[in-house]
């Protein structure tokens, strides 16, 4: 059905589409219309017919808005707005000068946004860097999605251990026997430091790797001196790094000089690599050909020594090699099971279990979340800040809309700013990220660096986290904004409903969340650190210094001891087969009462007499070694309390163990419980022999330990070492402290510690700047509120409460709800040791104190200043 | 038919000749000159508007709203002083350029006083 007055409404609404029209201008065409309708109605016709004949005859509406608005603008050629090219540059900069006008008039909260967001950024920054870092490792081969390592899962009473050594054999055969290997090379770490002369120039070098002579083909490791084809081939050749060629022979070329290694072999320099970068699993200074490496016991197909790395020709399945592979191993151990051998590729060593990068990728997910998180939180700040920045500008918004803007322009508008606003944040955190960059490389025990991710890909990444954050960031203040009613702005009525004060303030809540977490996880590490540090281990650890016995330095200890025994400002002196806080080896122990299936794992190292006195560990029952009773019973042994526990008896004195070649032995005493492991293993039961027992070949003196008087320590460690070059002429002094190396056992968690600390304190920081921003606005909003209580009779401190009220609600909210995560979180992390600290009351009230430490300073400012105001100011009618 | 550039230049003049005999509205100015015409002048109908829209703002031309009978809003336009003035020249500079051109298409053209 056709209906005249809806066609009309329909036709009014056409009109109003073309700007020029104004209402006046369509009534009096409406009215116009009606008429020409009546008109056709009189004539017969039906009333659509009517109304389509009238419509015809009326013009092109464009055509008459145009005409309308030439007489309006009184320019004969200016263009109506709809006919204007959209890319209007005086438009931009106009624009632009407003940006800047505004950027320099609010320059506290420019300043505050601009610096929360570039740390955010450079945080973030940093993170990628070492994510992608992470991930490039072993990339760097040519062709190394065909180059795999051969790895090993074994079955040890029931544990599964990942391994990575293989039959010595096997590289060889591969070759031989399987035409889908193009190379395959062993890869041998010895197990002592090595030592190699050159003239005077003498040390122990910890990253020596025995190596066949195709290593180098297949491997990329370039040479700078020499060929890698040929470098390895001769069998008394050797190639060292960029850095060890240095330190023997300075700035010499050393291709064609010999290195003396372990006293043994003479080697002739045919290569010099480039250092290797840091992003290789496979780490070494020095290479030696295979032939070289002296441990006749294993290089058999049933003892596994070396790592066995292989590369595969084009188009060969892998998994079809793996199992030849498997099949090879079975028939050459004749009935041993092959089956346990798979091929890891290359590129997947730095997070596999075999390389000790389990926790890798946890690490990765961690700091990706804590990256997040910072952003999120800088993010968040500049949606508030943004607000409030431009709550400020209302006026002028609403002046742009009576003037003509469209809500989409405004939008924009306020979007290219922000939007503007992140390239400086994100220049300034590019130039923060660099300077960052060294301490950076300290925390994480790395060394990168930025040229290397200079790049299209950077850059694309860049220009994907300005966008993102310029349109998270803005998108909400600016689509808020663009929504504003110019009546209502002008007569100053609160522009800004409660519902969008409640969405900021949720804001608030969980960057407080965040940061609260990040809090309680950094007290937890340290208190766990600090709770090392000053626990008792049951035995000194305290001014002891360690000289480790390698090669066959063991047999001159007693000379040694002998040389340093009477000399003032040495304690005690004694050995130990192991270190005293990794005592960690074992073997199979029985005694009388002992049950067949019990396979708890017992550790023995062996000590010399005046171990228990040099280390402080105290007896509970019998006696300790002494010179006296070693030379009469030779087989006497100390036990803890563990071990009697194991053992199921009252008393142990004169009890017989069994074990070593097999031999008896004497219990003569038992000791305190102590720790000889680090914290994170339960201390279990041990046995400590003594060296003139010769319990086992391999319990000789490993390490020797001094005592050493507080006064003027580097003046004993000169004594020291003197009397060692006189024992020991050609071994190089090397020593450190016992209490370093126990140290270094929670490095990893130190780092940990610090990171964490870190990016808590950068959370913590940027949330700061967030309140401090937020506190303004509230101020502004308030400020009528505050005027008349003032006037009211409140005073100074009410004021300050009354703005403190608010922000104190917000934080004990969030540390509701964080305190249940951060105290799971802590406890998961805790449970690796097997001695820790309690997450107590302290913790918790670190956290609490922070939020209130942050609250005050960032809150106080504002509150102290709107308190002072003088409310004249403030209520004076605009 | 008349040519575009003609019924352009022409609509002032006209629209002030018809105002002449008394203020009037739109559409009814329109099916005068229509009429006036015997069909030779066709305006599209809304083109008028802007027209009348000009001439108000240079003050040729007054208006004022009147509610019909029928309840509907029509804007009356009547001239002013200037308007009348403004016609006054225009029709003078119209019957000078015809007379011009009467003289010309003459084949005889004789010289003659005006």
């Amino acid at each position: 059905m056709f209906n005249l007055e809806k066609a009309i409404r329909e036709w009014r609404k056409e009109l109003r589409k073309n700007e020029a029209l104004e209402d006046g201008f369509i009534t009096e065409l409406e009215g116009h219309l009606r008429d020409a309708i009546e008109r056709q109605l009189e004539q017969g016709k039906n009333e659509e017919e009517a109304f389509y004949y009238s419509i015809k005859s009326f013009g092109d509406y464009n055509l008459i808005g145009g005409e309308y608005h030439k007489t309006k603008s009184r320019r004969i050629n200016k263009k109506p707005p709809w006919q204007v090219s959209k890319w209007m540059p005086t438009m931009l900069a106009h624009y632009i000068k407003v940006y800047k006008r505004n950027l320099l008039r609010n320059k506290v909260s420019s300043f505050i946004n601009i610096t929360g967001l570039a740390l955010g950024l450079a945080s973030c920054i940093l993170i990628t860097i070492w994510i992608l870092d992470e991930f490039s490792y072993d990339r760097f081969h040519i062709n190394a999605e065909r180059i795999f390592g051969v790895v090993d899962d074994i079955n040890i009473d029931g544990q599964k251990i990942s391994i990575v050594n293989t039959p010595a054999p096997l590289a060889a055969a591969l070759i031989e026997e399987l035409p889908e290997v193009s190379a395959a090379s062993r890869y041998q770490k010895p197990f002592e430091e090595n030592m190699l002369k050159y003239g005077d120039k003498c040390f122990y070098e910890k990253k020596l790797v025995y190596v066949d002579a195709s290593f180098l083909e297949f491997l990329t490791f370039p040479l700078i001196r020499g060929y890698n084809k040929s470098a390895l081939s001769d069998p008394n050749s050797i190639v060292i790094s960029e850095s060890t060629a240095k330190k023997y022979f300075g700035d010499e070329n050393p291709i064609g000089k010999i290195l003396l290694l372990d006293n043994k072999h003479d080697l002739m320099i045919t290569g010099v690599f480039a250092n290797v970068p840091h992003n290789s699993t496979l780490q070494f200074d020095i290479l030696v050909p295979y032939e070289k490496f002296e441990f006749t016991r294993g290089l058999n197909w049933f003892s596994n020594s070396p790592q066995t790395l292989l590369q595969l020709k084009e188009n060969v399945s892998a998994a079809d090699v793996e199992k030849k592979i498997r099949k090879l191993i079975q028939s050459k151990q004749k009935g041993g099971i092959g089956d346990t051998y798979s091929l890891l590729p290359i590129k997947d060593f730095h997070f596999s279990v075999y390389f000790e990068g389990k926790g890798r990728m946890t690490s990765i997910y961690i700091f990706s979340v804590i990256a997040f998180f910072i952003l999120f939180i800088a993010c968040t700040n500049f949606m508030n800040l943004s607000i409030i920045s431009s709550a400020e500008r209302s006026k002028e918004i609403g002046l742009r809309k009576v003037v003509g803007s469209t809500r989409k322009s405004i939008a924009f508008q306020f979007l290219g700013e922000y939007t503007l606003l992140v390239v400086c944040s994100l220049l300034i955190a590019l130039i923060i990220a660099a300077l960052c960059l060294p301490l950076f490389n300290t925390l994480f025990d790395k060394n990168l660096r930025f040229i290397n991710f200079l790049g299209w890909n950077t850059l694309f990444a860049m220009l994907g986290i300005v966008m993102f954050t310029g349109i998270v960031g803005g998108i909400y203040p600016a689509v808020i904004l663009s929504s504003l009613k110019p009546a209502v702005i002008f007569k100053q009525i609160n522009v800004f409903k409660i519902k969008k004060i409640s969405f900021r303030k949720l804001l608030v809540v969980f960057q407080f969340f965040l940061s609260i977490i990040l809090i309680l996880i950094m007290s937890v590490i340290y208190s766990q650190l600090d709770y090392i540090k000053t626990k008792d281990l049951g035995m000194d650890k305290e001014q002891i210094m360690v000289i480790e016995l390698r090669g066959g330095a063991a047999g001159k200890y007693e000379v040694f001891k002998n040389n340093l025994t009477g000399s003032p400002s040495i304690t005690d002196i004694s050995g130990s087969s192991h270190l005293p806080i990794r005592m960690r080896s074992g073997g199979e122990v029985s005694w009388q009462g002992k049950l067949t299936d019990d396979k708890t794992r017992i550790n023995i190292a062996s000590v010399d007499y005046d171990y228990c006195k040099t280390m402080k560990i105290d007896m509970l029952e019998g006696s300790d070694f002494s010179e006296k009773t070693l030379t009469e019973n030779a087989d006497a042994v100390l036990i803890n309390e563990e071990m009697l526990k194991i053992m199921g008896h009252k008393t142990a004195i004169n009890e017989i163990l069994t074990f070593g070649n097999p031999r008896p032995f004497r219990i003569i005493g038992v000791m305190k419980n102590y720790h000889y492991l680090p914290l994170s293993m339960k201390i279990g039961p041990l046995i400590l022999c003594n060296f003139k027992g010769n319990a086992f070949k391999a319990y000789t003196p490993g390490y020797v330990l001094i005592k050493i008087k507080q006064k003027d320590i580097s003046g004993t460690i000169d004594l020291i070492k003197e009397k060692w070059q006189k024992v020991y002429e050609y071994m190089p002094f090397q020593y450190s402290f016992l209490d370093e190396e126990f140290g270094a056992a929670y490095k990893d968690d130190t780092r940990l510690g610090n990171i964490i600390s870190v990016f808590a304190v950068i959370a913590i920081f940027i949330s700061g700047l967030g309140l401090f921003g937020l506190a303004s606005f509230t101020v502004l909003q308030r400020k009528k509120e505050i005027a008349i209580r003032k006037v009211l009779g409140s005073s100074i401190i009410g004021i300050t409460k009354l703005l403190f009220k608010e922000y104190f609600n917000m934080a004990l909210i969030a540390n509701v709800i964080a305190w249940p995560i951060g105290y799971y979180i802590a406890t998961k992390w805790l449970e690796d040791y097997a001695y820790k600290t309690t997450v107590g009351i302290k913790v918790f009230a670190i956290a609490v104190i922070f939020t209130f430490i942050i609250i005050i300073i960032s809150v106080g400012y504002q509150s102290l200043k709107a308190a002072y105001t003088n409310p004249v100011k403030n209520i004076k009618y605009e | 038919m008349v040519t575009r550039a003609l019924i352009a230049a022409s609509s002032k003049p006209l629209i002030l000749m018809v105002l002449r005999d008394g203020e009037n509205y739109g559409y009814q100015i329109i099916q005068r000159v229509k009429e006036l015409s015997g069909g030779e002048i066709e305006w599209a109908d809304g083109m008028l508007y802007p027209v009348l829209y000009r001439l108000e703002s240079e003050g040729l031309v007054k208006t004022k709203w009147k509610i019909s009978n029928e309840k509907r809003m029509r804007k009356y336009y009547r001239l002013t002083e200037a308007g009348r003035a403004e016609l006054e020249t225009e029709m003078k500079q119209w019957f000078s350029v015809n007379e011009i051109l009467s003289r010309l298409w003459n084949p005889n053209p004789t010289v003659s006083k005006i």
